[in-house]
Protein backbone atom coordinates (compact mmCIF):
# COMPACT_ATOMS: atom_id res chain seq x y z
CA UNK A 1 0.00 0.00 0.00
CA UNK A 2 1.24 3.49 -0.82
CA UNK A 3 2.49 5.34 2.28
CA UNK A 4 0.05 8.23 1.81
CA UNK A 5 -2.88 5.86 1.50
CA UNK A 6 -1.76 3.93 4.54
CA UNK A 7 -1.34 7.10 6.58
CA UNK A 8 -4.84 8.19 5.55
CA UNK A 9 -6.19 4.81 6.63
CA UNK A 10 -4.40 5.21 9.96
CA UNK A 11 -5.84 8.70 10.41
CA UNK A 12 -9.32 7.41 9.81
CA UNK A 13 -8.75 4.60 12.30
CA UNK A 14 -7.57 7.08 14.93
CA UNK A 15 -10.38 9.52 14.24
CA UNK A 16 -12.99 6.80 14.48
CA UNK A 17 -11.57 5.51 17.74
CA UNK A 18 -10.97 8.84 19.49
CA UNK A 19 -13.59 11.34 18.36
CA UNK A 20 -16.91 11.66 20.19
CA UNK A 21 -15.77 9.60 23.12
CA UNK A 22 -16.31 10.51 26.74
CA UNK A 23 -14.72 9.52 29.99
CA UNK A 24 -16.36 7.36 32.55
CA UNK A 25 -18.24 9.79 34.88
CA UNK A 26 -16.25 8.78 37.96
CA UNK A 27 -12.97 9.21 36.14
CA UNK A 28 -14.14 12.53 34.73
CA UNK A 29 -15.07 13.84 38.17
CA UNK A 30 -11.78 12.64 39.66
CA UNK A 31 -9.74 14.29 36.95
CA UNK A 32 -11.80 17.48 37.04
CA UNK A 33 -11.24 17.75 40.77
CA UNK A 34 -7.52 17.82 40.08
CA UNK A 35 -7.91 20.45 37.43
CA UNK A 36 -10.67 22.61 38.85
CA UNK A 37 -11.89 25.95 37.65
CA UNK A 38 -9.24 28.36 36.65
CA UNK A 39 -10.07 32.02 37.18
CA UNK A 40 -8.23 34.15 34.68
CA UNK A 41 -5.30 36.13 35.97
CA UNK A 42 -7.08 39.40 35.30
CA UNK A 43 -10.09 38.13 37.26
CA UNK A 44 -7.85 37.28 40.19
CA UNK A 45 -6.12 40.63 39.84
CA UNK A 46 -9.45 42.43 40.09
CA UNK A 47 -10.32 40.54 43.25
CA UNK A 48 -6.95 41.39 44.74
CA UNK A 49 -7.38 45.03 43.82
CA UNK A 50 -10.86 45.01 45.35
CA UNK A 51 -9.50 43.44 48.53
CA UNK A 52 -6.79 46.10 48.77
CA UNK A 53 -9.31 48.88 48.18
CA UNK A 54 -11.63 47.40 50.78
CA UNK A 55 -8.78 47.28 53.25
CA UNK A 56 -7.85 50.88 52.54
CA UNK A 57 -11.48 51.94 52.85
CA UNK A 58 -11.84 50.13 56.17
CA UNK A 59 -8.61 51.64 57.41
CA UNK A 60 -9.69 55.11 56.32
CA UNK A 61 -13.11 54.66 57.92
CA UNK A 62 -11.47 53.55 61.11
CA UNK A 63 -9.17 56.54 61.00
CA UNK A 64 -12.08 58.76 60.02
CA UNK A 65 -14.08 57.36 62.87
CA UNK A 66 -11.26 58.17 65.21
CA UNK A 67 -11.91 61.88 64.74
CA UNK A 68 -15.02 61.94 66.82
CA UNK A 69 -13.17 60.43 69.74
CA UNK A 70 -11.03 63.50 70.01
CA UNK A 71 -14.13 65.63 69.81
CA UNK A 72 -15.65 63.92 72.78
CA UNK A 73 -12.46 64.06 74.74
CA UNK A 74 -12.53 67.79 74.28
CA UNK A 75 -16.15 67.85 75.33
CA UNK A 76 -15.36 65.89 78.43
CA UNK A 77 -12.62 68.27 79.37
CA UNK A 78 -15.08 71.10 79.21
CA UNK A 79 -17.50 69.17 81.32
CA UNK A 80 -14.88 68.75 84.00
CA UNK A 81 -15.04 65.03 83.85
CA UNK A 82 -12.74 63.15 86.17
CA UNK A 83 -9.96 60.91 84.93
CA UNK A 84 -11.96 57.81 85.77
CA UNK A 85 -14.94 59.14 83.90
CA UNK A 86 -12.82 60.03 80.89
CA UNK A 87 -11.45 56.53 80.90
CA UNK A 88 -14.94 55.16 81.08
CA UNK A 89 -15.94 57.25 78.09
CA UNK A 90 -12.92 55.98 76.18
CA UNK A 91 -13.95 52.43 76.87
CA UNK A 92 -17.50 53.17 75.84
CA UNK A 93 -16.30 54.78 72.64
CA UNK A 94 -14.17 51.76 71.90
CA UNK A 95 -17.23 49.56 72.22
CA UNK A 96 -19.22 51.82 69.97
CA UNK A 97 -16.50 51.58 67.41
CA UNK A 98 -16.80 47.85 67.49
CA UNK A 99 -20.31 48.34 66.16
CA UNK A 100 -21.97 46.06 68.60
CA UNK A 101 -25.67 45.85 67.81
CA UNK A 102 -26.87 47.50 70.98
CA UNK A 103 -24.67 49.33 73.35
CA UNK A 104 -25.95 51.14 76.27
CA UNK A 105 -23.12 52.47 78.23
CA UNK A 106 -23.77 54.97 80.88
CA UNK A 107 -21.05 57.23 82.00
CA UNK A 108 -22.01 59.16 85.02
CA UNK A 109 -20.71 62.65 85.16
CA UNK A 110 -20.78 65.22 87.84
CA UNK A 111 -23.36 67.91 87.60
CA UNK A 112 -21.40 70.52 85.77
CA UNK A 113 -21.43 74.22 85.84
CA UNK A 114 -20.51 74.37 82.18
CA UNK A 115 -23.40 75.50 80.10
CA UNK A 116 -22.00 75.11 76.63
CA UNK A 117 -19.99 72.57 74.76
CA UNK A 118 -18.40 73.50 71.52
CA UNK A 119 -17.85 70.73 69.05
CA UNK A 120 -16.57 71.55 65.62
CA UNK A 121 -17.57 75.19 65.90
CA UNK A 122 -21.11 74.23 66.76
CA UNK A 123 -22.27 75.53 70.07
CA UNK A 124 -24.07 72.88 71.92
CA UNK A 125 -26.10 74.16 74.82
CA UNK A 126 -26.78 71.94 77.72
CA UNK A 127 -27.93 72.46 81.16
CA UNK A 128 -26.48 70.40 83.88
CA UNK A 129 -25.27 67.42 81.98
CA UNK A 130 -25.66 64.38 84.07
CA UNK A 131 -24.92 61.46 81.82
CA UNK A 132 -23.53 60.49 78.49
CA UNK A 133 -25.32 57.51 77.14
CA UNK A 134 -23.97 55.56 74.27
CA UNK A 135 -26.74 53.77 72.51
CA UNK A 136 -25.55 51.78 69.58
CA UNK A 137 -23.67 54.43 67.68
CA UNK A 138 -25.61 57.37 68.92
CA UNK A 139 -24.32 59.35 71.78
CA UNK A 140 -26.80 61.02 74.03
CA UNK A 141 -25.83 63.84 76.19
CA UNK A 142 -28.61 64.01 78.67
CA UNK A 143 -29.19 66.85 80.97
CA UNK A 144 -30.07 66.54 84.56
CA UNK A 145 -33.44 65.07 84.88
CA UNK A 146 -34.66 67.55 87.36
CA UNK A 147 -33.90 70.56 85.35
CA UNK A 148 -35.50 72.02 82.30
CA UNK A 149 -34.16 69.68 79.81
CA UNK A 150 -32.72 70.09 76.42
CA UNK A 151 -32.32 66.70 75.03
CA UNK A 152 -29.44 66.81 72.68
CA UNK A 153 -28.36 64.22 70.32
CA UNK A 154 -24.95 64.05 68.95
CA UNK A 155 -25.05 61.89 65.94
CA UNK A 156 -22.04 60.37 64.50
CA UNK A 157 -22.20 60.42 60.81
CA UNK A 158 -20.07 58.51 58.47
CA UNK A 159 -20.23 60.06 55.11
CA UNK A 160 -20.53 56.79 53.36
CA UNK A 161 -22.83 55.03 55.79
CA UNK A 162 -25.72 56.97 57.21
CA UNK A 163 -26.97 54.49 59.69
CA UNK A 164 -28.80 56.72 62.06
CA UNK A 165 -31.69 58.97 61.55
CA UNK A 166 -33.31 61.09 64.15
CA UNK A 167 -33.49 59.83 67.64
CA UNK A 168 -36.88 59.41 69.10
CA UNK A 169 -37.53 60.99 72.38
CA UNK A 170 -37.80 58.62 75.19
CA UNK A 171 -41.07 59.52 76.80
CA UNK A 172 -41.34 56.42 78.78
CA UNK A 173 -39.63 57.30 81.98
CA UNK A 174 -39.28 53.73 83.03
CA UNK A 175 -37.50 52.73 79.86
CA UNK A 176 -35.44 55.82 80.15
CA UNK A 177 -34.33 54.87 83.57
CA UNK A 178 -33.80 51.24 82.70
CA UNK A 179 -31.34 52.23 80.07
CA UNK A 180 -29.19 53.71 82.73
CA UNK A 181 -27.67 50.50 83.85
CA UNK A 182 -24.66 51.13 85.94
CA UNK A 183 -22.03 49.55 83.75
CA UNK A 184 -19.34 51.52 85.37
CA UNK A 185 -19.74 51.44 89.04
CA UNK A 186 -19.73 54.82 90.58
CA UNK A 187 -21.06 55.46 94.04
CA UNK A 188 -22.05 58.93 92.98
CA UNK A 189 -24.51 57.68 90.40
CA UNK A 190 -28.02 58.38 91.39
CA UNK A 191 -30.99 57.71 89.27
CA UNK A 192 -33.82 60.02 89.77
CA UNK A 193 -37.36 59.82 88.70
CA UNK A 194 -38.25 62.01 85.87
CA UNK A 195 -41.10 64.28 86.86
CA UNK A 196 -44.10 63.87 84.68
CA UNK A 197 -44.33 67.55 84.18
CA UNK A 198 -40.91 67.63 82.65
CA UNK A 199 -41.79 65.46 79.70
CA UNK A 200 -43.44 68.09 77.71
CA UNK A 201 -40.63 70.44 78.28
CA UNK A 202 -38.11 68.18 76.68
CA UNK A 203 -36.92 69.31 73.36
CA UNK A 204 -35.43 67.10 70.78
CA UNK A 205 -32.32 68.48 69.30
CA UNK A 206 -30.43 66.76 66.57
CA UNK A 207 -27.03 67.89 65.70
CA UNK A 208 -24.58 66.56 63.20
CA UNK A 209 -21.06 66.36 64.42
CA UNK A 210 -19.76 67.61 61.15
CA UNK A 211 -22.06 70.51 60.45
CA UNK A 212 -20.23 73.53 59.23
CA UNK B 1 -21.66 20.88 22.78
CA UNK B 2 -20.74 24.48 23.42
CA UNK B 3 -20.65 27.83 21.69
CA UNK B 4 -18.18 30.67 21.41
CA UNK B 5 -20.02 32.25 24.34
CA UNK B 6 -19.07 29.25 26.48
CA UNK B 7 -15.43 29.83 25.60
CA UNK B 8 -15.69 33.51 26.53
CA UNK B 9 -17.29 32.60 29.86
CA UNK B 10 -14.55 30.08 30.49
CA UNK B 11 -11.94 32.75 29.91
CA UNK B 12 -13.68 34.87 32.55
CA UNK B 13 -13.34 31.99 34.99
CA UNK B 14 -16.87 30.60 34.88
CA UNK B 15 -16.48 27.11 36.35
CA UNK B 16 -19.58 25.72 34.68
CA UNK B 17 -18.47 26.84 31.26
CA UNK B 18 -15.03 25.35 31.84
CA UNK B 19 -16.60 22.07 32.88
CA UNK B 20 -18.63 21.99 29.66
CA UNK B 21 -15.45 22.36 27.65
CA UNK B 22 -13.75 19.71 29.75
CA UNK B 23 -16.61 17.24 29.34
CA UNK B 24 -16.74 17.81 25.59
CA UNK B 25 -13.07 17.11 24.99
CA UNK B 26 -11.87 14.98 27.89
CA UNK B 27 -12.75 11.62 26.31
CA UNK B 28 -10.89 12.18 23.08
CA UNK B 29 -7.99 13.96 24.77
CA UNK B 30 -7.44 11.07 27.16
CA UNK B 31 -7.30 8.78 24.12
CA UNK B 32 -4.68 11.05 22.58
CA UNK B 33 -2.59 10.87 25.73
CA UNK B 34 -2.91 7.08 25.85
CA UNK B 35 -1.94 6.84 22.20
CA UNK B 36 1.30 8.66 22.94
CA UNK B 37 2.08 7.42 26.41
CA UNK B 38 0.27 4.07 26.49
CA UNK B 39 0.74 3.92 30.25
CA UNK B 40 -2.52 4.99 31.97
CA UNK B 41 -1.01 6.79 35.01
CA UNK B 42 1.36 8.73 32.76
CA UNK B 43 -1.50 9.55 30.41
CA UNK B 44 -3.59 10.90 33.31
CA UNK B 45 -0.65 12.92 34.53
CA UNK B 46 -0.09 14.53 31.15
CA UNK B 47 -3.85 15.00 30.72
CA UNK B 48 -4.20 16.93 33.98
CA UNK B 49 -1.17 19.12 33.30
CA UNK B 50 -2.35 19.83 29.78
CA UNK B 51 -5.88 20.78 30.82
CA UNK B 52 -4.48 23.11 33.46
CA UNK B 53 -2.55 24.81 30.69
CA UNK B 54 -5.65 24.90 28.51
CA UNK B 55 -7.57 26.97 31.05
CA UNK B 56 -4.59 29.14 31.92
CA UNK B 57 -4.00 30.01 28.28
CA UNK B 58 -7.56 30.01 27.02
CA UNK B 59 -7.44 33.79 26.85
CA UNK B 60 -4.88 33.53 24.05
CA UNK B 61 -7.07 31.23 21.95
CA UNK B 62 -8.65 32.65 18.79
CA UNK B 63 -11.93 31.07 17.82
CA UNK B 64 -11.81 30.07 14.18
CA UNK B 65 -14.75 27.78 13.74
CA UNK B 66 -16.24 24.62 15.12
CA UNK B 67 -13.18 22.37 15.52
CA UNK B 68 -10.60 25.06 16.22
CA UNK B 69 -10.69 24.61 19.98
CA UNK B 70 -10.38 20.83 19.69
CA UNK B 71 -7.26 21.22 17.54
CA UNK B 72 -5.82 23.78 19.93
CA UNK B 73 -6.38 21.54 22.94
CA UNK B 74 -4.96 18.56 21.04
CA UNK B 75 -1.76 20.48 20.36
CA UNK B 76 -1.39 21.25 24.06
CA UNK B 77 -2.03 17.61 24.95
CA UNK B 78 0.55 16.35 22.48
CA UNK B 79 3.16 18.82 23.65
CA UNK B 80 2.60 17.74 27.22
CA UNK B 81 2.92 14.08 26.24
CA UNK B 82 6.10 14.78 24.34
CA UNK B 83 7.59 16.63 27.30
CA UNK B 84 6.95 13.54 29.34
CA UNK B 85 8.37 11.28 26.68
CA UNK B 86 11.43 13.35 25.91
CA UNK B 87 13.26 12.21 28.95
CA UNK B 88 12.74 8.55 28.38
CA UNK B 89 12.29 8.38 24.62
CA UNK B 90 14.64 5.96 22.98
CA UNK B 91 14.71 5.42 19.28
CA UNK B 92 14.60 1.67 19.56
CA UNK B 93 16.17 -0.32 16.85
CA UNK B 94 14.00 -3.33 16.43
CA UNK B 95 16.09 -6.12 15.04
CA UNK B 96 13.51 -8.75 15.28
CA UNK B 97 10.04 -7.64 14.19
CA UNK B 98 8.55 -10.96 15.11
CA UNK B 99 9.28 -10.36 18.76
CA UNK B 100 6.41 -7.87 18.93
CA UNK B 101 3.21 -9.56 19.94
CA UNK B 102 0.17 -8.87 17.81
CA UNK B 103 -2.99 -7.75 19.62
CA UNK B 104 -5.80 -10.26 19.36
CA UNK B 105 -8.12 -9.64 16.42
CA UNK B 106 -11.17 -10.89 18.25
CA UNK B 107 -11.16 -7.95 20.62
CA UNK B 108 -11.87 -5.48 17.83
CA UNK B 109 -15.01 -5.02 15.84
CA UNK B 110 -13.49 -3.75 12.59
CA UNK B 111 -10.26 -3.49 10.65
CA UNK B 112 -9.88 0.17 11.58
CA UNK B 113 -10.33 -0.69 15.23
CA UNK B 114 -7.62 -3.31 14.83
CA UNK B 115 -5.35 -0.85 13.08
CA UNK B 116 -5.91 1.55 15.97
CA UNK B 117 -4.92 -1.19 18.39
CA UNK B 118 -1.81 -1.92 16.32
CA UNK B 119 -0.83 1.75 16.42
CA UNK B 120 -1.16 1.75 20.20
CA UNK B 121 0.93 -1.38 20.31
CA UNK B 122 3.87 0.07 18.37
CA UNK B 123 7.19 0.44 20.18
CA UNK B 124 7.62 3.83 21.78
CA UNK B 125 9.87 5.47 19.21
CA UNK B 126 7.93 4.17 16.21
CA UNK B 127 4.64 5.10 17.79
CA UNK B 128 5.69 8.65 18.65
CA UNK B 129 7.00 9.48 15.21
CA UNK B 130 4.09 7.74 13.48
CA UNK B 131 1.59 9.68 15.61
CA UNK B 132 3.26 12.98 14.91
CA UNK B 133 3.75 12.44 11.18
CA UNK B 134 0.90 10.30 9.98
CA UNK B 135 -1.82 11.34 12.42
CA UNK B 136 -1.02 14.91 13.43
CA UNK B 137 0.66 15.98 10.18
CA UNK B 138 3.96 17.33 11.43
CA UNK B 139 6.94 17.39 9.09
CA UNK B 140 10.13 15.46 9.83
CA UNK B 141 11.89 18.74 10.53
CA UNK B 142 9.24 19.68 13.10
CA UNK B 143 9.34 16.20 14.63
CA UNK B 144 13.12 16.35 14.87
CA UNK B 145 12.89 19.66 16.72
CA UNK B 146 10.18 18.42 19.05
CA UNK B 147 11.94 15.19 19.93
CA UNK B 148 15.51 16.37 19.78
CA UNK B 149 16.47 13.86 17.15
CA UNK B 150 17.87 14.06 13.65
CA UNK B 151 15.51 14.35 10.71
CA UNK B 152 17.00 11.15 9.34
CA UNK B 153 16.08 9.32 12.52
CA UNK B 154 12.51 10.59 12.26
CA UNK B 155 12.27 9.32 8.68
CA UNK B 156 13.78 6.02 9.63
CA UNK B 157 11.42 5.52 12.57
CA UNK B 158 8.41 6.38 10.44
CA UNK B 159 9.44 3.95 7.74
CA UNK B 160 9.88 1.17 10.25
CA UNK B 161 6.56 1.99 11.91
CA UNK B 162 4.73 1.70 8.59
CA UNK B 163 6.59 -1.46 7.74
CA UNK B 164 5.72 -3.02 11.05
CA UNK B 165 2.07 -2.04 10.89
CA UNK B 166 1.66 -3.31 7.37
CA UNK B 167 3.38 -6.58 8.13
CA UNK B 168 1.15 -7.05 11.17
CA UNK B 169 -1.93 -6.40 9.08
CA UNK B 170 -0.74 -8.93 6.51
CA UNK B 171 -0.06 -11.41 9.28
CA UNK B 172 -3.54 -10.92 10.61
CA UNK B 173 -5.08 -11.40 7.21
CA UNK B 174 -3.13 -14.62 6.67
CA UNK B 175 -4.04 -15.90 10.10
CA UNK B 176 -7.74 -15.14 9.90
CA UNK B 177 -8.04 -15.73 6.17
CA UNK B 178 -9.55 -12.28 5.53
Amino acid sequence: MEPNNFDELARQAVQGAEQNTSLDPDQANTLWAQIGAKPPKTYVAWWRAAAVLLFLLSASLLWYGQDYRFEYRDALLKLNASQAQKQAVEMALAKVEQRAPVIEEVVPLPVPEVKTVVIRDTVFQVQEVERIVFVDREILVTPTLNSDSLLAIIQMQEESLKQFESFAMMDDSKAYLNSFNAVFEDPQVETTQRPQSQKKQSIKFKMSLFNK
Amino acid sequence: MYTEKTIRQSIKGNARAQRVIFDTHSGSMMKVCLRYLKNAPDAEDAFIKAFNKVFEKLGTFEFRGKDSLAKWITTIMINECLMMLRQRLRMEKIEDLESIQLPAQTNHSSDTDYLYALILNLPLGYRTVFNLYAIEGYSHKEIAEKLGIAEGTSKSQLSKARQLLQSQIEEMKKYYGT
